[in-house]
């Protein structure tokens, strides 16, 4: 594809028409899966800014998701507000609490900014159990489909018309972002920060804004999942549904946008795949995990980048480090 | 006066470096701080730059008081440091290194047109532009750090031992790239260990002993008296 451009700029248009296209004939259980794939997608760009771009060791990314499913849930159900003005908020209150957690990063690194960020993370999750008299605790809260233009967008089909343009709009976002000297911000505080500020970054700001950004993305990627679902309860958003967001992005690739979309298909889609094979699920699950990051420690899109299948990606491009690893 | 320094001290910790320094950056000069290890040169380039907070003292970045201000405060006012040993992202290409100081170009066009100037002045890193930059040899790395600090087209740049470990044709040409700079309008403070070097580039000498500044004379004068020259650097 490197050597055909205009075969990669027409890519996405064409994904994006088979993928109208399909939702025509697929069933209604397929359907949830392609809409939970654009889900994870969002979630896995939110964590790339953060873990692969900006270099943050954070572990609050699904307690974050946690935050805009509530946010989104409870402001439909509980205030009657509309689902329209509930998804945007859903993405803003996880960016505010999501900023707060960039506070320990000021002064923290690696392992020891990882502990606190799984407490805070934990700390969430405990208010979502036991704050009984907004979120309902462990009895979970309900979303209902919303209205447009007067027609009731139920079922997976009418979700998905939702979920497609948000991810499509998201990751154009994220482009731009990355292309920006935002990004070259979010790469120079990974790499190091005395350059960093010696080159006119305010690291705290710069820290600050990634971790609301991935923020807003999990709060996002959170409000579509409760819309996805119809039923939320606190346990979903746990240590299990980390895990999965940090295999989206080291098994697809950090540092590439490609990769969270990738990472999303396999993570999301293996489990299907596995189902008649219930016991060994989870095993398989974890040797797939295994023997990816052994043989590809780039993610799956280290070779599909060198080989030319994907074109090289802005700032990463020429990242040989990772290139002589994959 | 680009730069005015009064009664400047830092430290770490406990440990004071800089002990009353006071100096002056004439706008469009070029002023060199010399002086043995441990008199305290680079803590002053950090403290300047905002990378370390002052104690006491005053710094005047034309007219106005910048103590207290955060690096990238600094920077934006046109203050830019090239830190000793070049401090460059070594896994990014050239190009890639220079996008990452031009942070006043916010669209990709800005970028191109100061990473063309860059590139006229040091044209070896046209032919290395696709090179990651610890591949780079030592000048190489030294052009390069300048060229990223240009990109942010500073009025007054602080140059932090940027002859160390080259071989004197790089110093000779890079010293004849930093007067070019100097004749285009650009202030430049440099700290340097080269003595010779640094008497060719700089109008002013600045000569650091202990945290404060012992001797300052027309660069002209130092040379013309360099065995009592040679006794403040001892």
């Amino acid at each position: 594809m490197e050597r055909l451009p205009w075969l990669r700029r027409l890519f996405p248009f064409v994904l994006i028409l088979a993928l109208l296209a399909a939702s025509q004939v697929m069933d209604n259980y397929l359907q949830y899966i392609v809409n939970l794939v654009l889900i994870y997608v969002i979630i896995g760009i939110g964590l790339n800014f953060l873990l692969g771009f900006a270099g943050q060791f954070a572990f609050a990314h699904a307690a974050l998701m946690g935050i805009g499913a509530y946010t989104a849930a409870l402001l439909t159900t509980r205030v009657g507000l509309s689902f329209w003005l509930a998804l945007p908020l859903s993405g803003v209150v996880a960016a505010v609490i999501g900023a707060g957690a960039a506070l320990p990063a000021m002064r923290m690194r690696r392992v020891y900014l990882a502990l606190v960020t799984l407490a805070f993370a934990q700390l969430i999750i405990w208010v979502l159990i036991n704050w009984n008299a907004v979120t309902l605790g462990t009895d979970g809260v309900d979303l209902r489909a919303p209205y447009l233009f007067g027609w009731r967008m139920r079922g997976d089909r009418n979700t998905f018309y939702i979920v497609l343009p948000v991810t499509v709009f998201l990751y154009w976002l994220a482009r731009r972002v990355l292309e920006s000297h935002v990004g070259r911000a979010f790469i120079a505080i990974r790499e190091n920060e005395i350059v960093a500020r010696s080159n006119g970054i305010s690291v705290a700001w710069t820290k600050t804004l990634v971790f609301a950004l991935s923020a807003f993305y999990a709060g996002i990627g959170g409000g579509l999942y409760a819309l996805a679902l119809g039923f939320i309860v606190p346990d979903s958003f746990g240590l299990g549904q980390l895990t999965l967001h940090f295999s989206i992005v080291v098994l697809g690739g950090m540092l590439s946008l490609y990769g969270a979309v990738i990472g999303a298909v396999v993570l999301t889609t293996l489990p299907e795949f596995l189902r008649d094979v219930q016991a060994l699920q989870e095993i398989i699950y974890g040797l797939v995990l295994m023997v990816v990051i052994l043989v590809m420690p780039q993610g799956i899109v280290g070779p599909l980048k060198r080989f030319g299948i994907l074109p090289r990606e802005v700032l990463a491009r020429n990242w040989r480090r990772l290139e002589r690893r994959g | 006066m680009m730069l005015e320094v009064r009664d400047l001290t830092a430290g770490y910790g406990h440990l004071r470096v800089l002990r009353g320094l006071s100096l002056d950056v004439p706008e469009g000069g070029v002023v060199a701080l010399l002086g043995g290890n441990g008199a305290g040169k680079t803590t002053t380039m950090h403290v300047l730059a905002g990378l370390l907070a002052a104690s006491g003292g005053h710094i005047r970045f034309r007219g106005e008081s910048i103590r207290g201000l955060t690096s990238n405060r600094i920077f934006a006012r046109g203050m830019t440091l090239v830190a000793q040993s070049r401090q460059l992202f070594p896994e990014m290409t050239v190009r890639e290194n220079l996008e990452m100081g031009a942070l006043v170009a916010r669209t990709r066009r800005e970028i191109a047109k100061l990473t063309d100037e860059v590139f006229d002045l040091f044209p070896r890193l046209l032919e290395r532009v696709d090179n990651r930059a610890a591949s780079l040899s030592g000048g190489e790395q030294q052009m390069l750090a300048t060229g990223r600090a240009l990109m942010s087209r500073p009025s007054l740049l602080l140059l932090d031992e940027p002859t160390t470990g080259l071989a004197p044709i790089i110093v000779h040409e890079l010293g004849r790239i930093l007067r070019r700079l100097n004749e285009g309008g650009l202030t430049i403070l440099v700290v340097e260990q080269n003595v010779q070097m640094a008497l060719k580039l700089a109008d002013t000498v600045y000569v650091m002993r202990n945290g404060a500044v012992v001797m300052h004379a027309p660069a002209s004068e130092v040379q013309d008296s360099a065995e009592m020259f040679r006794s403040y650097l001892s």
